[in-house]
């Protein structure tokens, strides 16, 4: 397993990130549009009052004192001809008066151009043109809602691709730690069988010869023939620990020939009739062999110990890209024995560490099933 | 792992915070460009007259003529203080003026609007002028009908009724003569209005720019003032309207109505320094000079 949640991990890395795309994204293209069109405005706003400055030229220049009051009939002369259009004018004079216009009403959001009228070098009157911004705004915010939009949808896929990856990643090394873990467990176990195999077993087998030759003189044969009872129970036991550690029909038979010789010797041993039925299986990892091999171990084991079965069904097929194992009996367990048996927990740990899934339920006649399917 | 010491984590933190500060400030930031608006403006108005010397005339252009002749005889006689007829700023200019304290008297030659009115102007009638329709010399025809005439307007028609063709000129639309037409002749109000936003036929916006339109346009036509005309002897044909010449004769035996008052306003503090040239205006030698120049002096009671 890792040691920590990679996924969480990264959600909690990439969850400000993607917030900061989404708002650059969401606020850079209306922004840029708004100052775009907003310095095009006051332009054309500066435009409008620079050209209105030019046609009031003529007017002062003819009018030095009175030109303020016959703006009006210019503007109205200049808006008929097409010269200036429906705008919001305001104009001042070199002290500051205000001149009488009649033009378009002042705009809710105006943006001001200015302009000077100059005559002999010196400020004769100023004009202001407002231009109204409502409509900039409107196509402002609207676009910015679109772009919310898309920052949303951006946000999503640059959130959810880059986790969902981390996630298969997290499963995947998660598979493999745990077969490591396997193949780590399974050389223990066969270093555990060897040492004993060539330990303990030679120097049992050893201490056995020679209590034969003792018994041969003839002395203490009562003593030379308990201690030899003894030896060949210990011998007996150290033989089925190294059987147990590391079966050697596995390697020996492979996994239908270990199952079927397992299943054969197990219904020899304990009474149990076993049926065991394989299809025809590809050559597996030896970490899914060793892992079907000891779950049929286990269940069957759990079958002849807790359930009192008298019968028992092996059953190992292949459905599409997955193996599929299933273990069943005729015993009766509670469902007590099914939650606290180490034995079935060590079936599910196996399934999940090798990406698959065991699930271990009691039939509605009391018998237990264990169904494992692993990806081959 | 690296990943998870505290310090890094933070550090990472508030980098990103710091960028979405930078990335907020700077979109709320933007958009300051644009000029300043303009300030309050200044009062405009001076009680006392700018030029002691001399008494400042503007307004409507329909009054110049009149006036020019009228202080041409006041300077002959030596009266003091001197008249300056500025030039026209139109009727509603000149009561601005007038208000404002940039003139001494204002030439009007329309009613005064009710907002006008709250000013509180003095008014002091000078006479009135007479509106005709006027044509370029070589016209084909001596004579419009009031029937035809908005249908030339809005266009309907190009050519008068004898098959003469026919080139409308209008005034703008605050000329005061405009609506001493529509009083005689149905139709024509909303036939120029037409005109005007159909952009249909040339405006003008002066008498001097009309009578000069008018000359230079062969088959053009439009309303001008008969008492400009005749004071500058203006080469121009006046067309009868509907079989009636118009006069100052005709307007007083009240077969034509197409005429408009002329007034002076007069801020009151004005009054004492405009006394006696308002006087000299009124007096019966002045009158007859009014009259010999195509007006009718306002102590003449027009036709209804």
């Amino acid at each position: 397993m890792i040691p920590f949640d990679l996924t969480s991990w990264f959600r909690r890395r990439m969850l400000p990130l993607v917030m900061l795309a989404a708002l650059v994204m969401q606020v850079s293209a209306p922004t840029a549009y708004y100052l775009s069109k907003r310095h095009e405005l006051w332009q054309e706003a500066r435009a409008e009052a620079g050209r209105t400055a030019m046609l009031l030229h003529g007017e002062i220049e003819q009018r030095p004192i009175l030109w303020r009051y016959n703006i009006p009939k210019l503007l109205e002369r200049l808006a008929t001809e097409g010269m200036l259009y429906d705008r919001y004018l305001v104009i001042r004079t070199s002290t500051g008066q205000a001149v009488p216009l009649d033009t378009a009403p002042a705009p809710s959001r105006p943006l001001w151009g200015r302009a000077e009228v100059r005559l002999g070098g010196e400020t004769a009157a100023t004009v202001w043109v407002a231009l109204d911004m409502a409509p900039l705004l409107r196509a402002t915010m609207q676009l910015t809602i679109g772009f919310a939009g898309l920052a949303i949808l951006l946000a999503v896929v640059l959130y959810l691709v880059p986790v969902h990856t981390v996630s298969i990643a997290q499963k995947r090394i998660t598979a493999l730690l745990g077969e490591l873990a396997l193949t780590i467990q399974e050389e223990d176990r066969r270093r555990i069988a060897r040492d004993l195999h060539d330990g303990a077993g030679q120097a049992m087998t050893a201490a056995r010869l020679r209590l034969q030759a003792l018994s041969a003189t003839g002395s203490e044969p009562e003593a030379v023939a308990e201690i030899s009872k003894l030896l060949d129970n210990a011998i007996g036991e150290v033989r089925r620990s190294v059987y147990t550690l590391s079966p050697p029909a596995l390697t020996e038979l492979g996994l239908a020939g270990a199952l079927r010789h397992h299943c054969e010797t197990f219904a020899a041993a304990t009474g149990l009739k076993v049926f065991c039925e394989q299809d025809e299986l590809p050559t597996l990892r030896p970490k899914v062999e060793t892992a079907c091999y000891r779950i049929v171990q286990e269940a069957l084991a759990n079958s002849a110990r807790h359930a009192g079965a008298r019968r028992a069904w092996v059953q190992l097929r292949r459905q599409d890209d997955e193996l599929q194992l299933s273990i069943y009996d005729d015993g009766v367990v509670s469902s007590e024995q099914l939650t606290e048996g180490v034995g079935l927990l060590g079936i599910r740990e196996r399934a999940k560490l090798l990406g698959g899934h065991a699930e271990i339920t009691i039939a509605p006649e009391k018998s237990l099933r264990v169904e494992v399917s692993i990806p081959l | 792992m690296a990943i998870h010491r505290p310090q890094q984590a933070a550090r990472y933190d508030e980098t990103v915070r710091l960028a979405a500060l930078l990335t907020l400030l700077l979109s709320v930031g933007v958009g300051c460009t644009g000029d300043l608006p303009p300030p309050s403006p200044r009062p405009a108005i001076a009680i006392g007259s700018p030029d002691p010397d001399a008494i400042h005339i503007s307004g409507t252009g329909a009054m110049t003529p009149l006036m020019t002749l009228l202080a041409e005889e006041w300077t002959r006689r030596g009266s003091i203080p001197h008249v300056l007829i500025e030039e026209s700023i139109g009727s509603g200019g000149g009561i601005r003026a007038t208000y404002d304290g940039a003139i001494d008297l204002g030439m009007v030659s329309r009613p005064l609007s009710s907002e006008e009115l709250r000013l509180g102007l003095v008014q002091i009638p000078v006479g009135q002028d007479v509106v005709a329709l006027v044509a370029h010399p070589g016209l084909g025809t001596d004579e419009v009908s009031a029937e035809e005439l908005p249908a030339l307007y809005r266009g309907e028609r190009t050519r008068f009724a004898n098959g003469a063709p026919a080139v409308p000129l209008l005034r703008d639309r605050s000329e005061s003569a405009n609506a001493a037409l529509d009083r005689i002749v149905p139709g024509l109000q909303a036939a120029r209005e037409q005109a005007y936003r159909q952009r249909r036929h040339r405006v003008l916006y002066n008498d001097r720019a009309m009578a000069e339109a008018i000359a230079s346009t062969p088959g053009s036509f439009g309303v001008f003032s008969l008492s400009w005309l005749l004071a500058y002897r203006l080469p121009l044909k006046v067309l009868r309207l509907s079989g009636v010449s118009p006069s100052p004769d005709a307007v007083l035996a009240g077969r034509y109505r197409g005429s408009r008052e002329l007034f002076f306003v007069v801020r009151k503090e004005r009054l004492p320094r405009t006394t006696a040239l308002l006087d000299f205006l009124r007096s019966p030698e002045v009158n007859v000079l009014i009259r010999s120049h195509g007006y009718l002096p306002a102590r003449q009671e027009s036709a209804p």
